[in-house]
């Protein structure tokens, strides 16, 4: 006698085994060294068919109806038949196209239809989970014989909610590692192999036992059941062949192991070579073969030696009661095996099913790109696998077994409702999305009433009469025999079901016309092994945009690394790079894009995002013969809170190319202010039409917008407005996604005229009711500083060693509490019109317990003063921090140099160098990188602008020659130097001066005179919070004048990063 | 020209042939030639012509891997 619990910890510790065996596969994959990718692991991956509905069910049924369990088997016989024909092409368009999934594969011949791919993983769901229902049921009956019920500490402990546990969690590690699932899982591979093997030898031993060990041979089963067969009528029928049962179940069978979702996952997805397929073509088979050698002998041995128990437990009970403990328990293993096989594929191959074509498209057209995608995507990939199993688990505790023996075959029931799209998708062009749709709802409607409900009433979900009188009783409507047909119910439920879903199929794809995406994936598809299939480039959503942009979109939806290191593949493949390739390869590199999208999300979802990047070609409106009222000059962005509108109907009847992003409705804006061409897109999470873009989906408007201004020689864009947007995407998307957003933009107005219809109360400072133009956005809108300092405390505060970290914040906090860090902390209600609005925004931010504002306002120079007041506290408690390595990455994504956050407003520094090089450096870097300058130079401009790349507006040449085009002055002017540095710090936002030719000034006039003129210039940088950056070669002067200057300025301490 | 098994096993409609060839042999009416009868020598005709059908299309496939595997 087998203890209580010695089978369940038999099975806990098989699991690990299999636990052990799925890491090895998949440590030696990641080594190279795969043992998986060979043709013997394929060939038995493909034996996660033989579940535990065969391998307990075949011996049930044999002992009831005879040899029809055969035909379970004799059906994938035959499809391995087709292999090199039929599967060999399924994997070819798989692999080609990323396919992932049978609802991936039917979507996408279709048109990427997402009504499709949604009807697929509903019904996919809707027929493995009694199937895992019964996996799961199978192994707690089979623990039941050998233990009885598991009692521990008084409670009956339900063995089938454990393994369900374990069994999903294997499931999520070995089959949810990474969001790409056309990445091949070994280790799920492995296991699923080694368990054929298990399931094989086991009860081939079996076998053996019960036909040599007890009987003594087959002959002498067979003659005893003919014997009984004589005496008994209810034996004859076990060797009698109902043939029409027989061929119907066979072609189920054999649209069943191309169709059910593991079947296709092994078979196609999990595919490393279309050469191991001749392998399998005949080894899988001869598992069948073998698999089934003795199931006639256990089944009516087990009932000429009257085994007590129900039938299809006939393979362990009767070693068990023939006291082979040893050997029932290796079956009950072997059972284990095959269900725990099923379940682990099925979950994985529905789960993907699920996230891709069901969920994956609700959630493009209702979040639009989120945060951290990839992220989401994969742990809701992982939810959809549990969810499998327990479903499946919970279908378990309200069904019988007895009732469940017939959902194996309700199920590929199920599966053969696919064949007519699937497989006529294959190879009939004329196969439309409308004919599929009806074929496959129909078909599933009759499937569920002729087989499912009958089923169901088995198990009394439903009232016996439906089945024996017919809904309302009308007998012509019986579900078992439909318009009077006397047929045994799998075949008249084949019959009706696919005939409808045939008939349907054919004559409403013959009746309908596909569309023209519809049709390049039909040719692509069916004609994969054509010499060279073009990538399904669907032409309406072609952009001629940038690689950048291309790895962008492709970044939200796999990842930043994943997408970099695809799009670097790519280019290698095509030898080019990223800035030499041309608009061919950008447009093959497109449909790669597509692709690898597709492997990722689906090609329903995959539709949704190409089709979601709006082509907006620049058109013009009717030229006015009257001149624009109102100049706008190119190159720059302006705020214009009321008359936004009417300024950019202005310019667009005056010769200018327009783009209008709005949240007002685009057919009155076009009543109201005449547009008829320029393109209008509403921001609005609907999908009313082709031109509407979620304001959540902020890369996607960045994108389309850029795309606009690209292709346009002279365009104006109209957005209304970024604090709908900033509002929109409050708690949806990260602030650095906005900040992202909103300097982009900034970016791209050099190229365009950028109007931003923005309320007054939005914009930091005076702003007038006409045309502003405007600089730093993020500095001049709403809450964008406090973002902006929110995105900067945390990289910061990322880099403290979290020893201190929690001093820092109480000190920072304390700061923020006596205003020592936010000058202007205490006026955020009157500085910002968001915080006045809405006053969730005033409420504090966390940033690891640093406490900010939402409704701060820092300008420029505000900000980088409380960038370094927090650097200073924590270098107060880690002497080594160093603030400009810990934001020098993020300044530079901003656009400003990492110098910046050295150099305080109003101090005058002093770089001493032989040449100056470094001074030249450091101008360079800060004007180019935003800041307002101005260099006094002794070099001629010419040099310095070829050299150092310093814009020549900011140059003055220290000359006494005067016909020069650039600017310059007399070095003994100094009224006039003064004057200039004057004027130019009363204009200049973030000044920034350079005073090279401090020699030279001596020489042409003297030291003192210089010296006040430095003295009298560090007062003015000092009131205006300027930078003033003087250059003095130490060699020129005696100690006493370098100490009497040095004593003037800072010294610099930069380092330079060419 | 005659044509040799590799040939053969390389053609789609070959298959195409074996499926409906195979799928013949194990349906109605074939199948009727050795069902409902009683066993012979200790065994059951069906079972014997299933098995000889299933395993004939086994070696057709094996055929077909060895002359063809890389």
């Amino acid at each position: 006698m087998i203890g209580q619990n010695t089978a369940l910890i038999t099975m806990v510790l098989y699991l690990l085994l299999l636990f052990g065996i799925a890491q090895y596969a998949h440590r030696q994959n990641l080594s190279g060294r795969s043992i998986v990718s060979n043709p013997y692991v394929y060939a038995l991956s493909l034996c996660v068919y033989v579940s535990s509905w065969t391998y307990y069910g075949s011996i049930g049924r044999a002992a009831s109806t005879g040899l029809e369990f055969l035909t379970i088997y004799l059906g994938p016989t035959l499809a391995m038949l087709l292999g090199w024909v039929l599967i060999r092409k399924m994997i070819r368009i798989s692999k080609e196209f990323r396919l992932t999934s049978i609802s991936d594969f039917i979507s996408f011949r279709y048109g990427r239809s997402y009504a499709i791919g949604a009807i697929v993983a509903v019904a996919g769901l809707v027929m493995v989970t009694p199937y895992v229902a019964l996996q799961l049921i199978a192994i707690s009956t089979s623990l039941e014989v050998l233990g009885g019920k598991h009692i521990i500490l008084g409670l009956e402990l339900e063995s089938k909610l454990i393994v369900a546990l374990l069994l999903g969690a294997f499931a999520v590690i070995f089959g949810a590692r990474h969001l790409d699932p056309m990445e091949r899982h070994e280790g799920l591979i492995a296991v699923v192999a080694f368990e054929s093997l298990v399931k094989l030898v086991s009860f081939l031993l079996a076998g053996i036992y019960v036909t040599y060990g007890i009987f003594g041979g087959y002959g002498v089963i067979l003659e005893g059941l003919s014997r009984a067969a004589s005496a008994n009528p209810d034996y004859t029928k076990l060797l009698s062949i109902n043939y029409t049962s027989w061929f119907s179940l066979t072609l189920i069978s054999f649209f069943a192991v191309l169709l059910l979702p593991r079947q296709f996952y092994v078979m196609v997805v999990e595919n490393a070579e279309e050469a191991h397929l001749k392998k399998a073509m005949w080894l899988f088979p001869l598992y069948l073969f073998l698999m089934n050698l003795f199931v006639p002998a256990i089944a009516w041995g087990g009932l000429l030696l009257n085994t007590p128990g129900i039938k299809d437990a006939f393979i362990i009970t009767i070693p068990y009661t023939h006291g082979q403990d040893l050997l029932a328990l290796f079956v009950f293993i072997g059972g284990a095996s095959a269900a725990t096989a099923m379940i682990l594929v099925e979950s994985v191959a529905v789960g993907t099913m699920m996230l891709n074509d069901l969920e994956m498209p609700y959630l493009l057209r209702r979040i639009g790109s989120g945060r951290d995608l990839p992220g989401l995507l994969l742990q809701m990939r992982r939810l959809n696998i549990l969810l499998v199993v327990v479903l499946g688990y919970l279908y378990s505790r309200l069904v019988a077994y007895e009732s469940l023996a017939s959902i194996g075959l309700v199920s590929f029931l199920a599966a053969s409702q696919l064949a007519p799209a699937a497989l006529g998708g294959l190879y009939w062009k004329r196969g439309s999305r409308e004919g599929a749709i009806a074929g496959m709802v129909s078909g599933f409607l009759l499937w569920i009433y002729t087989a499912l409900i009958p089923s169901l009433t088995e198990a009394g979900w439903f009232s016996k009469s439906l089945v024996m009188d017919g809904p309302f009783g009308i007998a012509f409507l019986k579900p078992t025999a439909l318009f009077g047909l006397d047929l045994d119910i799998w075949t008249h439920s084949a019959f009706v079901s696919l005939s409808v879903n045939c008939t349907l199929y054919i004559l409403i794809s013959l009746m309908s016309r596909p569309s023209s995406e519809e049709l390049v994936l039909t040719n692509s598809f069916v004609d994969v092994y054509e010499a060279k299939v073009e990538p399904p480039v669907i032409r309406g959503a072609i952009r001629v945009g940038t690689i950048d942009e291309l790895e962008i979109t492709l970044a939200r939806y796999i990842g930043d690394e994943r997408a970099k290191s695809r799009v670097d593949e790519e280019l290698a493949r095509r030898n080019t790079t990223r800035s030499s390739i041309d608009a061919k390869q950008l447009l093959e590199l497109w449909g790669e894009f597509e692709k690898t999208l597709t492997g990722s999300v689906g090609p329903s979802a995959t539709r949704m995002i190409v089709e979601g990047v709006i082509q907006v070609k620049p058109v013009q409106e009717a030229i006015e013969a009257t001149q624009p009222v109102y100049e706008l000059s190119p190159g720059r962005t302006f705020i214009i809170p009321e008359k936004a509108y009417e300024v950019f109907t202005d310019q667009i009847t005056h010769g200018v190319e327009g783009l209008c992003i709005t949240t007002h409705d685009p057919e009155e804006l076009r009543r109201r202010w005449g547009f008829r061409e320029t393109p209008i897109i509403k921001l609005s999470h609907e999908k009313g039409s082709e031109r509407y873009i979620s304001p959540t989906n902020l890369p996607l408007l960045f994108v389309t917008i850029k795309s606009f201004v690209e292709s346009s020689k002279n365009s104006i864009v109209l957005l209304d407005n970024i604090e709908y947007l900033m509002k929109e995407n409050a708690e949806v998307v990260p602030e650095r996604e906005v900040l992202d957003f909103v300097y982009e933009i900034e970016q791209l107005s050099r190229e365009t005229r950028m109007v931003l219809a923005e309320r007054p109360t939005f914009v930091h400072g005076e702003v007038s009711l006409e045309i502003n133009e405007i600089k730093d956005l993020i500095f001049s809108l709403g809450p964008l500083s406090s973002y902006l300092f929110k995105v900067f405390s945390e990289a910061i505060m990322s880099g403290v060693n979290i020893a201190i970290r929690a001093d820092v914040i109480r000190e920072f906090n304390e700061s923020i509490e006596s205003d020592t860090i936010f000058e202007k902390v205490g006026s955020v209600e009157a500085e910002s019109s968001a915080a006045a609005c809405d006053p969730e925004m005033a409420r504090p931010n966390k940033i690891g317990a640093l406490n900010t504002f939402s409704g701060l306002v820092l300008n420029r120079q505000e900000f980088f003063v409380a960038v370094r007041r927090l650097g200073r506290i924590i270098k107060k408690y880690d002497s080594k921090f160093d603030l400009a390595a810990s934001v020098k990455d993020l300044m530079k994504s901003f656009g400003r140099s990492p110098l910046e956050i050295s150099l305080i407003p109003g101090t005058t520094y002093v770089i001493e160098e032989e040449k100056p090089s470094k001074s030249l450096e450091v101008f360079s870097e800060l004007v180019n990188h935003g800041m307002d300058g101005l260099c006094l130079s002794r070099y001629n401009p010419e040099i310095l602008v070829e050299r150092y790349g310093i814009p020549a507006e900011t140059l003055i040449w220290l000359t006494q020659r005067s016909e020069s085009e650039y600017r310059s002055v007399d070095p003994t002017n100094f009224p006039r130097l003064s004057s200039m540095l004057s004027d130019f710090l009363s204009k200049a936002n973030y000044p920034v001066i350079l005073l090279e030719g401090l020699g030279y000034l001596i020489t042409q006039s003297n030291y003192e005179t210089v010296l006040r003129f430095i003295q009298s210039q560090r007062d003015d940088v000092a009131l205006r919070s300027a930078i003033f950056l003087v250059h003095i070669d130490p060699l020129s002067l005696d100690t006493k004048e370098l100490h009497r200057l040095e004593s003037e300025m800072e010294p610099l301490d930069v380092k330079i990063e060419v | 020209m005659t044509l040799t098994i590799k040939d053969l096993l390389n053609q789609d409609e070959f298959w195409a042939f074996l499926f409906v060839f195979g799928a013949a042999l194990l349906n109605w009416p074939m199948l009727s030639l050795a069902a409902d009868k009683q066993p012979l020598f200790g065994f059951l005709p069906v079972l014997v012509y299933i098995s000889a059908v299933w395993l004939l299309l086994i070696f057709f496939a094996y055929l077909f891997e060895r002359r063809y595997s890389d």
